[in-house]
Formats: structure tokens, C-alpha cells, sequence
């Protein structure tokens, strides 16, 4: 996925709000979920999957570190 | 036709694609079950993996949450299975959860509070779900277990270890009990695999790489299909006067002096 528009920045955005279950506006791009919100690790893989299942791309499960703000999502759809 | 053909099995443990129980529900639905999941802690989760199994997005299985320590849950539960199905052939218990302080040296020091919580969690569980689901087993059936061997100390599993071994006795007296129903228990003692719950468990290199040096077949920590076809296979009508049993799918390493 080359290109990360405003609109998959947008769905991603909605996809983390919903299973997070937080406010689009306390959720900036750098904000780190896990620490922020206590997100777990099966949160982040459930994010994870609900991207792939969205967004349909295949993102391996070893990314799910990385994925735990918006902007390191971003940085791994572009990889995707 | 497929051995589990016309059965209707419970699968618990689905949390993502690298689950021993999703190879298990996935096998079980090419051998003819119908599959029913339960859910435990992100239902949102094992209900998108529930849509990559056989029966496609639109057809998946229903998604039952249970929290096995929850006793109003367990009461509810052959309820919550009799809205899709009217009786149970076989249920899969897929369930180990420990606080992170009973795992990884510090066995010395594990207070009570959280060697309790991982018995509760992972051995009197198998209990717990087998009891809560005989109401719909009258007809007998096959209670799967999964087990990591425990006659033996492994490191930084610590009270981990303790409660698999409470799950091997647990296993035994189970079938003791509900033998007389036609109900088999047995426990699949797997190698160790690169699942969502071996993530969790320090040490897990150290105790691969034994396997690594000792299996007389070889050992692939990313391969869940043989364990999970051995549980099938226990669900199945193939072992009918087996019980209490421990099956291994090591690679054979528990037979393995050194």
C-alpha cells in the first residue's frame, strides 16, 4: 500500500477509536495506545486484524509492535 | 465423509489465526462439525478470526463470550450453546491464563493471590466447562484438553507448571466422574508453539530450542496442525474407550532419556 491517503488515515483512525473504545479527538497520530489508553497486546491484534479485514492487506503479526500509535499504523500500511 | 461428521463440538481459545483452537476449529469443520466458539477477553477479535475459518465470513461460527472464571457465565452457558445447537458432542478447552508474577523465576515469591487466579484460570477451569456443558452432553461426548508436559520442572514456567500439572490430575478424576455419562476427557500435551499465549511465557526459546535437539521426529514450533489434529482425532469416534488419557505431540521428546 504506496500511499497512505487522508482517507485510510481516516478509516484507521475510526477502526482504532471503535476497539479502543475512545474519542476520535483523544487520539492524536503519536499517541501511544498501549500506554496512553492500556491497550494490551491482543487490542493491537485485534486492531491489526481489523485492518487487514478492512483495508484488505495482509500485515504480519510481528508488525504488532510496531502498531501501537497511529503514525507507527501508517509507517507499516506503507510497507504492507 | 468426514470423522467428525454430524457432531456439534465447543471450541474455546480462538484468539487469533496462530491458536492451536483455530487449527482445531478449522480441522474439525473439514471433518464435518459444526463448530461453536467461545470468546475470552476481546469477543471483537475471535469473532473476525471465527470469519476466516472454512465456513467463510458469511456462514462463521457463533461466538459465545465466556470468561471461565465467571461463574454466572458458566451457569448461562448451556443456554447461550442451545440458541444454536440442541446438544454438544465434544468441547475443546483451550484456556491457560497465569499473572505475569507466577511465570518467569520468580517461583519462590508468587503470592497466593496469583497462584490462585492461574489454578483458577487454567486447571479447575477444565472442571468448570466440562460440568457447565454435561447438560448437553447426555448422549456422551469428548472433552480435549490442551496440555504442556508437566511430570517435568521446565524453566521460568514455574506456577505455570504447577497447574498444567493440576490440569493432568484434574483431567484423570474428571473422567473418573463422568465416565458412567459416556463423557472421555483426555489432554493433548503439545510441544512448544509460536501461539498468541506462548507469547507470554518467558523462557519459551530456551525450552523450543530443546525440542529443537531432542525430537526424534524434528519439531516445528510454527506448525499448531499436529496437535490440533490429534485433539480431532480425541473428539472423534475413533478413540471410544479412551479416557484420561495425555496423548503427546512432541516430536517425541517426553520418551527421550537425554
Amino acid at each position: 500500500m504506496a500511499e497512505i491517503t487522508d482517507d485510510i488515515r481516516e478509516r484507521v483512525k475510526k477502526i482504532v477509536c471503535d476497539i479502543l473504545e475512545v474519542e476520535p479527538a483523544e487520539l492524536t497520530e503519536t499517541t501511544v495506545y498501549t500506554e496512553e489508553f492500556g491497550a494490551d497486546s491482543l487490542a493491537v491484534i485485534e486492531i491489526l486484524t481489523a485492518l487487514e479485514d478492512t483495508l484488505d492487506v495482509s500485515i504480519d503479526q510481528a508488525e504488532a509492535p510496531r502498531m501501537v500509535s497511529l503514525a507507527g499504523i501508517y509507517d507499516v500500511l506503507a510497507e504492507a | 465423509m468426514g470423522i467428525l461428521e454430524g457432531k456439534n463440538i465447543l471450541v474455546t481459545g480462538v484468539l487469533t489465526q496462530d491458536s492451536i483452537a483455530f487449527h482445531v476449529a478449522k480441522i474439525a469443520q473439514e471433518q464435518g462439525a459444526q463448530v461453536l466458539l467461545t470468546a475470552y477477553p476481546r469477543r471483537g477479535l475471535t469473532e473476525r478470526i471465527a470469519r476466516r475459518l472454512p465456513s467463510g465470513p458469511d456462514a462463521a461460527p457463533p461466538v459465545i463470550e465466556l470468561d471461565v472464571t465467571n461463574a454466572t457465565q458458566l451457569a448461562e452457558l448451556p443456554d447461550r450453546i442451545s440458541e444454536h445447537v440442541p446438544t454438544l458432542d465434544g468441547v475443546v478447552h483451550a484456556i491457560g491464563a497465569a499473572p505475569q508474577t507466577a511465570l518467569g523465576g520468580n517461583f519462590l515469591h508468587t503470592s497466593w493471590d496469583d497462584v490462585g487466579a492461574a489454578m483458577h484460570a487454567s486447571t479447575y477451569s477444565l472442571k468448570s466447562l466440562t460440568v457447565a456443558c454435561l447438560p448437553l452432553m447426555k448422549g456422551g461426548g469428548s472433552v480435549v484438553g490442551l496440555d504442556f508436559d508437566a511430570s517435568q520442572a521446565w524453566p521460568l514456567y514455574d506456577w505455570m507448571g504447577v497447574a498444567k500439572a493440576g490440569l493432568e490430575a484434574c483431567s484423570r478424576y474428571l473422567a473418573r466422574y463422568v465416565g458412567p455419562q459416556g463423557v472421555r476427557v483426555n489432554l493433548v500435551a503439545a510441544g512448544p508453539l509460536d501461539t498468541p499465549a506462548a507469547k507470554g511465557i518467558p523462557g519459551f526459546q530456551e525450552v523450543a530450542g530443546v525440542w529443537g535437539d531432542r525430537a526424534p521426529l524434528g519439531w516445528n514450533t510454527a506448525d499448531p496442525v499436529p496437535a490440533a489434529k490429534a485433539c480431532v482425532a480425541l473428539l472423534s469416534d475413533w478413540f471410544p474407550s479412551t479416557t484420561g488419557e495425555i496423548v503427546h505431540v512432541d516430536g517425541g521428546v517426553n520418551i527421550i532419556g537425554a
